[in-house]
């Protein structure tokens, strides 16, 4: 995350905003005026479910995770080994704005485009067919890896030798600056994110023809806007966001407090809508869902959520914990096991991927405890059994907290579904980890964004 | 200690809000009145003189609704969004005579800015903004809460109260080119 402008001058928004709060009417009033009010006021009746107690709900999970193992387990392992129908190709990445693909075997690598401007953020199409990336006058900033560009920069995609350049989003397309965009799972289209969380005109989404011949089509509306709360900021979340194979359906968590209803799915023009996850209408101590996705047979959704964890270190009370649902809204249950009561730890986890074949997920898991410097553990989860595998060493960060990391870990999964990928920043050789093994490799390349492994048939 | 303490003040809370929902008014009494003037100001500063209305308001829809709260640990999220809905309302009534697309201004660099930025310019640019964006700045800047603040009042991550900061202020910075 960049930097606020320098030029906001605090001091003059302090002033401005204490003069303008002092008004001739004190609190006192205020509270005789309401209390006033109040005296004369009926309450409106409170509206509730009946409670299911933790005792009536763990056997109800437990009958639910029996019944995803049974639906998914036996087609997770065949002799030990995960069954992917794709294998790995050439790794895109981005150095010195341009887009390179090496290969992993061999550590050879290649310039795909070269050009004046500055490319990043390679993104190979889901058939590996085609490289998606951003261009740009300028080099890009990127401290966070999800921050929106400047409106100079434009939206190219070429055939994966670098081949049949086309302009997908034009520079200055929509007048705003480009977010995250990514591949929607048939590769027909890129979904592209604008402006993101900037009030009632932010978080405009569009769906381009990646041909390039049909006009671009505003997604939001019909789609709800990303205003003020979470919106998708990585091209894996905003990935996500559409239902595979096709993309038919979306996914969508605008903001709980705006919201209650704040897991939603629906069609991409809007209708159809189905709330999944409701906090209101559940006794899991949910708050505001922070990421979800699909899983690849469409059949699951992973999320992230906000449990309370108390006591916490100071007033944080904020722990991000994964579940798992089924694409319905039921069988929600909780994936990781942390223990709940871990006074003065603050854990945030994050989904960073489904393995391809659906029966993994990639996490990044981090704990804060009062001023201690975070520490971050990639994990493997085995969905059917909440088994946990760590992926690599942990990170320690040299921050107490988790916002003031500068660039938050990405990682993706091999076509194949035999590796990890793990990009740890700008600059840094990204890492290669066997899940079968545990045996992770740097990569004899930097790189200054995640980069995107070619599937092959 | 602190830890300890802040249960403490949420557990009374609890059984404020519990006692309240119930048609206690002296226990609703107990729960606004430490809230009163942090409110009163946040409405003020998002507002300006329409500001009084809305706490009145927003804390008159607390108590009808106080019932509705399923959680009572949510309460002041619950308050703070309360009093951005009726602050939206309020905005909603006065009619603004100027919208502009804040979104095609480019922002300046901070050396060029600097000059002609005043506090009037910077009230006149706060006005712009939609009223999330005034709210979190008014927490941050107005009652100098820390994000981690920030983020229990509201009931977000910090990492959500630090991306809504900064766009906030980001939103800030092209009004105030606008205003220039």
């Amino acid at each position: 995350m960049t930097t606020p402008p320098a030029s906001l001058h605090d001091a003059l928004l302090r002033q401005a905003l204490a003069r303008r709060a002092a008004g001739p009417s004190t609190p006192a009033e205020l509270l005789d005026d309401v209390l006033a009010a109040v005296e004369t006021l009926p309450q409106r009746r409170g509206w509730t479910l009946p409670l299911v107690s933790e005792l009536r709900l763990v056997p109800i999970l437990l009958v639910a995770a029996l019944l995803l193992s049974a639906l998914i387990g036996p087609a997770l392992f065949v002799g030990g080994r995960i069954i992917s129908p794709h294998s790995n190709g050439l790794v895109a990445y981005e150095s010195g704005g341009d887009i390179y693909v090496g290969d992993l075997a061999t550590g050879e690598t290649r310039a795909v485009v070269t050009s004046p401007a500055f490319e990043a953020h390679p993104i190979f199409s889901p058939d590996g067919t085609q490289i998606a990336f951003y261009r740009s006058p300028t080099r890009l900033s990127r401290l966070s890896g999800h921050d929106d560009w400047a409106p100079t920069t434009a939206i190219v995609v070429v055939r994966a030798d670098g081949s049949g350049e086309r302009i997908i989003v034009p520079a200055g397309f929509p007048g705003r600056a480009l977010g995250a965009f990514s591949w929607t799972p048939d590769g027909a289209y890129l979904i592209v994110n604008t402006d993101v969380g900037r009030g009632p005109s932010g978080g405009l989404v569009f769906l381009f023809d990646a041909s390039g011949g049909a006009e671009p089509r505003l997604l939001t509306p019909p789609l709800p806007r990303w205003v003020g709360g979470h919106h998708p900021q990585t091209a894996s979340e905003v990935a996500a966001m559409f239902r595979p194979p096709n993309g038919d359906r979306v996914l969508s968590f605008p903001d709980s407090t705006l919201d209650p209803s704040n897991l939603v799915e629906m069609d991409i023009d809007g209708s159809n809508h189905t709330v999944l996850l409701d906090p209101a209408r559940t006794d899991l101590p949910f708050q505001a869902v922070e990421g979800a996705i699909w899983s690849p047979g469409a059949n699951l959704i992973a999320l992230t959520t906000g449990d309370i964890c108390s006591p916490c270190f100071r007033q944080l009370d904020w722990s991000l914990r994964t579940y798992v649902m089924s694409a319905d809204g039921g069988e929600l249950r909780r994936l990781t096991r942390i223990p709940d009561a871990d006074p003065g730890v603050q854990v945030e986890e994050r989904v960073l991927a489904w393995s391809p074949d659906g029966s993994m997920i990639l996490i990044e898991r981090s704990k804060a405890e009062d001023q201690a410097p975070i520490k971050s553990q990639t994990i493997v989860v085995e969905v059917a059994t909440s088994i946990e595998h760590a992926i690599g060493s942990p990170t320690t960060w040299p921050y107490a907290r988790r916002d003031s990391v500068p660039y938050l870990p990405t990682g993706s999964w091999s076509p194949d579904g035999q590796k990890v990928l793990v990009f740890e920043g700008p600059g840094t050789r990204p890492i290669v980890i066997d899940i079968e093994t545990g045996a992770s490799t740097e990569l004899p390349w930097a790189s200054d964004s995640h980069p995107s492994w070619r599937r092959t048939d | 200690v602190e830890i300890e303490r802040v249960a403490v003040a949420r557990t009374k809370d609890n059984v404020l809000v519990g006692r309240a929902q119930r048609g206690d008014r002296d226990a609703f009494a107990l729960l606004i009145e430490p809230r009163a003037g942090q409110l009163l100001q946040t409405a003020r500063a998002i507002l300006g003189d329409d500001g009084y209305e809305a706490a009145q308001e927003t804390l008159i829809a607390a108590w009808v609704q106080l019932p509705s709260l399923r959680d009572a640990g949510r309460f002041d999220a619950w308050l703070n969004r309360t009093l951005v809905n009726k602050c939206r309302d309020a905005l909603r009534k006065r009619k603004r005579g100027r919208e502009i697309d804040l979104s095609a201004i480019e922002i300046a660099g901070p050396d060029t800015a600097a000059a002609r930025i005043d506090e009037a310019s910077v009230l006149a640019a706060f006005e712009r903004l939609s009223i999330d964006d005034r709210h979190i700045l008014v927490l941050h800047h107005l009652h100098d809460l820390p994000l981690a603040q920030i983020a229990v009042q509201l009931r977000i991550p910090v990492g959500t109260a630090k991306s809504r900061l900064w766009s906030a202020r980001r939103a800030l910075g092209r009004a105030l080119e606008a205003e220039r």
